[in-house]
């Protein structure tokens, strides 16, 4: 009965951990930048597709083909940037509205087109590790999931590090404070958007890469992820790396629980709960200081 | 301007979709305005909260499903007529409407994004679990006719003018509230929120007013929908039909009194015409919907205007 428990508990753990990766790129995104992404999910999947595709081609090398799946869709978000969120930026339209309006068009351009080029088929990496699960005493945990979560904490540690110390970091969040400021005093607040959404497209694609070997994936495969991106975000607070992780475990873990002890049906509902008792409760995040929304 | 106001052109503009089927035989081409006309109510609903009050609700299509289970449960299990399930899923759309509202319009702009998200994803889940009230997955089928003194709307041109006639009614509706004071309480809500509540106007009040409104038009379409398909499943709260939505009312012209109708007709019949496409139907689609976003961000309505102002600057 224990045993059980606790299996949940890693299980969850293993899924929440799943979720800081997709979460912590829509984490810059929509926290810093404040750009609704609503095609975070698609840049998730072609991360996944284009390492498919690599691994099945030219580059049979699983770890080769998930580093160039990361570049290519980071290439994809920066022209996305610069052919049109930087359009809405300058012209001073309304961002958020109009945000979240051209990334729905960019997110249904991508899910089409991804339909049409590697049709509706869901793909599946071949593994790099053997698919035995590794046991740790009476717990198992798969040995794809250990390399994934290694390498969420990596990129999750190295991003908040670099946002947090590095000259560039400082720069990002200068201009997300208040970007005619942070430009009176040099930055170049251009490349700091095309640079924050960059990132952001590219942890997505690193996620849907890690993952390509434990979940399939298909062209809509990014509806299901945006949301669940969007409940850690808003739940660890807007911007706030180390929250999102934290939400991200805290939502895998009570997930696991609710699907297991009361309701498998409504697992997903819990997420939903969540974000409105935070909205009304702490606007700030779980884990932001209570400050100005 | 003023040529363009007067009522020859609402006789004519109404007296042309009255003959448009004695004009069109096709029965397929039929259905398809009918499918236009309960889109429009859902749309004209929805720019209420989007195009008036501006603030984007991507939980609209949860209405509608709202307003589709009500209205098919009400004639199935209590066996009441359309007529009475008609209002009877306005009203259920409309109090849920009120209650989301109110919790959801504390919050502006991506909050409130967010917040409406999660309410269509809480809707979407009951409609899919709650199984001895819904049928989940599998939906409701044999959703009765509505008829009227013993003749049943059993055609598509019977739907075309019952859809036709509660959209005209809509529209009216609409521009009444748009130069009532409300009307005017909601444009300074949307233009300067602090300033409309400096002068007294309560933006959170008409706001859920507004969302009221809103609601009761989805739950309207949503039981036109139902009775005119005669069979209903939680696909129709998917998140497909909430683009759709917002495709029409952002590129037919988002607060404006027809831009919405606009909007519902072409996308209704741009993806048909598109088959020629095929497979490439989708991709275009979203290439129109970016395309429309940045060259026509006040929608269709203003193209027109856009044109002449070309010609007469090169003039």
């Amino acid at each position: 009965m224990f045993v059980i428990f606790v299996q949940q508990i890693v299980n969850g753990l293993i899924i929440g951990g799943i979720y800081a990766l997709i979460a912590v790129g829509l984490t810059t995104i929509f926290g810093l930048m404040h750009v609704v992404n609503f095609a975070h999910g698609e840049f998730y999947m072609l991360g996944g597709m284009i390492a498919f595709l690599l691994t099945q081609s030219f580059l049979p090398n699983y770890f080769v083909a998930l580093v160039a799946s990361i570049a290519i869709v980071m290439m994809i978000g920066f022209l996305v940037e610069k052919i049109l969120i930087k359009r809405f930026r300058v012209t001073g339209a309304d961002l958020l509205v109009t945000g979240a309006l051209v990334t729905i068009g960019v997110s249904i351009f991508f899910q089409n087109t991804s339909l049409v080029i590697f049709g509706s088929i869901p793909k599946l990496i071949h593994s790099p590790f053997s698919t035995e699960p590794l046991k740790i005493g009476p717990i198992l945990v798969g040995r794809m999931y250990i390399f994934a979560a290694a390498v969420t904490v990596a990129v999750i540690l190295s991003a908040h590090y670099s946002i947090k110390k590095t000259k560039l970091g400082m720069a990002m969040r200068a201009t997300f404070q208040d970007k005619d400021v942070a430009s009176l005093v040099g930055v170049n607040i251009d490349r700091i958007y095309s640079f924050t959404f960059m990132l952001g497209a590219g942890l997505a694609a690193t996620a849907g890469a890690l993952l390509g070997p434990i979940f399939v994936i298909y062209p809509n495969v990014g509806e299901r992820v945006v949301l669940k991106a969007f409940v850690v975000v808003i739940v660890g607070g807007m911007g706030n790396f180390l929250g999102a992780i934290f939400a991200s475990l805290l939502l895998g873990v009570v997930e696991a629980l609710g699907s297991a002890y009361i309701s498998a049906e409504y697992k997903d509902l819990i997420g939903f709960v969540m974000v409105l008792l935070i909205l009304v409760f702490r606007p700030s995040g779980l884990f932001g200081r209570m400050k100005r929304i | 301007m003023k040529g363009r106001n007067s009522p020859i052109w609402y006789a004519i503009g109404i007296a042309v979709v009255a003959l448009l089927p004695t004009v069109i035989r096709s029965d397929y081409d039929i259905h398809i305005f009918v499918m236009v006309w309960i889109f429009s109510l859902l749309v004209i609903g929805f720019n209420f909260i989007f195009g008036y009050i501006g603030q984007l609700s991507l939980g609209h299509g949860a209405f509608f499903a709202i307003g589709a289970y009500a209205s098919a449960l009400a004639t199935l299990k209590w066996g009441v007529p359309f007529w009475i399930g008609l209002p009877f899923a306005a009203l259920v759309a409309g109090i849920f409407g009120v209650v989301i509202g109110a919790i959801a319009l504390r919050w502006r702009s991506h909050f409130f994004i967010i917040a409406t998200i999660c309410f269509n994803g809480i809707i979407y889940l009951m409609i899919l679990n709650w199984v001895s009230l819904t049928n989940g997955p599998v939906g409701i089928g044999n959703i009765p006719l509505p008829s009227l003194g013993g003749m049943a709307f059993s055609t598509k041109v019977h739907f075309y003018y019952l859809t036709l006639v509660f959209v005209l009614g809509a529209l009216w509706f609409t521009k009444k509230i748009v130069s009532s004071p409300i009307g005017r309480a909601f444009a300074a809500i949307r233009e300067n929120e602090p300033l409309a509540e400096s002068v007294g106007v309560s933006a959170y009040r008409f706001a859920t007013l507004a969302f009221a409104i809103a609601t009761a038009f989805a739950g309207m379409a949503g039981s036109f929908y139902a009775h005119y398909v005669t069979y209903i499943s939680p696909e129709i709260d998917e998140f497909s039909i909430m683009i759709s939505i917002l495709v029409m009312v952002v590129l037919g012209g988002k607060g404006t009194v027809l831009g919405p109708v606009i909007g519902a007709f072409i996308f209704t019949f741009l993806p048909e015409y598109l088959r020629f496409a095929k497979d490439l139907r989708l991709p275009i689609f979203g290439l129109i919907l970016i395309l429309g976003i940045v060259f026509l961000p006040r929608g269709i309505i203003t193209l027109p205007r856009l044109i002449r102002s070309r010609w007469s600057d090169k003039r």
